[in-house]
């Protein structure tokens, strides 16, 4: 009789340990998740950085990204020196709603003014609130993690040497 | 003259059961089946681990609009779920408790002919899942009708004839007498009895895994397919009474109802703990086995289950004459 | 005769009991649902897509035995409960005749067996 009902009695023996371990169901949104570093949440703009070069909303594959900017002349500080002019961003929308997280705008961006955050609750209760305006992307910026360290022993950056070397002129 | 007051509070207090006792079996069965698939099943309903899920799923229920099709047998249709539903409350009258701190026996009415009135009280419940398939007027509904009606036919006799086994063995039919009359070792000559006795009351209920006709993946949900609202909460509510009625059966009939330490007082309590522990088992046999195929079930009911109650009869003759 | 059917009073009781719950739960329903009426709503269900021919369909004969074979041995229950409990008073007379009849039946369900109905649904 063993022989026979065999399979029976091991799905009976499977399904009770199952009974007696402990459930995998995280419990959000009573526990928070625990999400990997770096994980993608809301993509975050610092407008500081910002040219207007356009290539985020060239490449964007969604075509979520709206930018408006215009220039403003900036005049010389030294003597017969060149006025300078400089794009002021008016408008950068991305509208979360056809955003795909393909992290492409991210990658193309030359002076790294876009960033992922790991924030995901921005759920809203009307489609047009999901495209975040600028004021809303900045404030994500605070959210960002810090970036990864260098390794041990490794150059520190150009960007860096070159800033530091100009905090201690100015000093 | 029977005291009618008598009569009426019993009658009250088998309807509280009736209505309590298999939201108890569902929530259980929410519950125990989640964790055995390494979930947490309903948490919110209530605060407290989801105990008022059911409650919740009634209230939902209650305000759904019924849709009759206009191709569907009217009155037949309306009146299924009801022909579901009210056999069972009638089937628990009969189905004894135990006693009550020394009060005697707690039980709706002690019928001499127990045993015999609750299977029949049954059998009447199958006609809710016909007039439900039949009246839909929808192909689905049809060919689940006609595999329910093949289905609960085939089973309806190993079941009858494993209860008959003990009934043999007590020397009555009354529930309250066979609880009485029974002893320990029956658990060894009436266990082929008991088997076929609970499989076949699984697929009497049509529960997985002998729930073809209702399959989801086959026939949309057989039978029920064109039912919602109320008259659907009702005949899953008809499902899960007649689980508790199983279970209480199997209890009374095999397990010896109240036997145990202080029966005098608590015997109730064990009537109740052993009938909680064998609807766990109908939802453990759920959640571990798939579905029979049509076939299968049927054969499985000529083939294995009524040779075996004859085998069971035949021994329990034998034990009783000899 | 009246103190027989005493203990059916409370049967006569239950029974109203489950009409005028199962009425209730109706009742409340119909009180407290919605009425929305759509022509899409009252179309047969087939799918989701638009039902074609009757309600009903021709199904195979095949159906009828389980039925037949049920009668069978539901009369031979029907015979079987008197039977058992007063088995233990009348003896083994009783058990062999009792066997004989059964025995009978059987060999009607081996026949149904051996010429196959019971196989394939």
């Amino acid at each position: 009789m063993s022989m026979f009902g065999k399979g029976l009695l091991q799905g009976l023996k499977v399904t009770f340990k199952n009974l007696t371990r402990r459930s995998v169901t995280a419990h959000y949104p009573d526990v928070q998740p625990d999400l990997p570093p770096r994980s993608r949440g809301v993509i975050a703009l610092q407008e500081e950085n910002c040219t207007s070069c356009m290539l985020c909303a060239r490449e964007c594959p969604s075509w979520c990204i709206t930018i408006d900017s215009h220039k403003e002349t900036i005049p010389a500080t030294t003597e017969g020196g060149r006025d300078r002019s400089q794009n002021v961003l008016d408008t950068f929308d991305i509208d979360y709603s056809l955003c795909m997280y393909c992290s492409i705008c991210i990658e193309v961006c030359p002076f790294d003014a876009l960033h992922w955050s790991p924030e995901f609750a921005y759920a809203e209760g009307d489609i047009v609130d999901l495209t975040h305006d600028m004021n809303r992307l900045r404030e994500w910026m605070w959210t960002v993690p810090a970036p990864q360290a260098l390794d041990p022993g490794a150059e520190p950056s150009k960007e860096l040497a070159a800033y530091e070397a100009a905090a201690e002129e100015s000093e | 003259m029977p005291d009618v007051v008598d009569v009426v509070l019993r009658c009250v207090l088998v309807l509280a059961v009736f209505m309590v006792l298999p939201l108890v079996i569902g929530q259980m069965e929410h519950k125990a089946m989640a964790h055995m698939q390494s979930r947490v099943g309903p948490m919110a309903a209530g605060g407290f681990h989801g105990w008022a899920q059911l409650l919740a799923d009634g209230v939902k229920f209650v305000q759904k609009e019924s849709i009759t099709p206009v191709a569907a047998d009217r009155r037949v249709f309306e009146l299924a779920p009801a022909v579901a539903l009210a056999p069972y409350l009638v089937a628990l009258l009969a189905i004894p408790l135990g006693p009550f701190f020394g009060q005697g026996n707690l039980i709706g009415q002690d019928l001499d002919l127990g045993l015999f009135f609750v299977l029949a009280a049954m059998s009447v419940g199958v006609l809710g899942t016909l007039m439900g398939g039949l009246g839909s007027g929808n192909k689905y509904s049809y060919i689940g009708g006609m595999r329910v009606a093949a289905q609960l036919m085939s089973y309806e006799l190993p079941m009858v004839l494993a209860a008959a086994s003990v009934a043999m063995a007590a020397g009555t039919l009354s529930l309250v007498g066979i609880a009485q009359q029974w002893e320990p070792w029956w658990l060894i000559t009436q266990l082929p009895g008991l088997i076929v006795f609970f499989v076949a009351g699984l697929a009497e209920l049509q529960r997985p895994p002998f729930d073809a006709p209702l399959a989801d993946a086959e026939l949309v949900m057989g039978p029920l397919t064109e039912y919602g609202g109320m008259r659907f909460a009702m005949f899953l509510l008809a499902e899960y009474a007649g689980i508790l009625v199983l279970s209480a059966l199997t209890t009374v009939l095999f397990l010896g109802g109240w036997a145990g330490p202080f029966s005098d007082h608590i015997g109730w309590l064990w009537t109740l703990v052993k009938v909680m522990a064998v609807a766990f088992l109908v939802i453990w046999a759920r959640v571990a086995y798939p579905r029979l195929r049509e076939d299968q079930v049927n054969s499985l009911a000529w083939k294995v289950l009524v040779p075996v109650a004859l085998a069971q009869i035949t021994l329990t003759t034998v034990l009783v004459v000899a | 005769m009246d103190a027989y059917l005493d203990d059916y009073t409370a049967v006569g009781v239950i029974i109203l009991a489950g009409i005028v719950l199962a009425a209730g739960m109706l009742g409340v329903n119909r009180l407290m649902r919605p009425r929305v009426a759509a022509r899409e709503k009252q179309l047969t269900y087939e799918s989701g897509v638009d039902p074609v021919g009757a309600g009903w369909a021709q199904s195979t004969v095949r159906y009828y035995v389980y039925a037949f074979l049920y009668v069978i041995f539901a009369v031979d229950a029907v015979f079987l409960f008197p039977w058992a409990v007063v088995l233990e008073d009348i003896g083994r007379a009783a058990a062999v005749e009792m066997g004989i009849f059964i025995g009978i039946l059987v060999v009607g369900l081996a026949y149904a067996w051996r010429k196959g109905v019971l196989s394939w649904t």
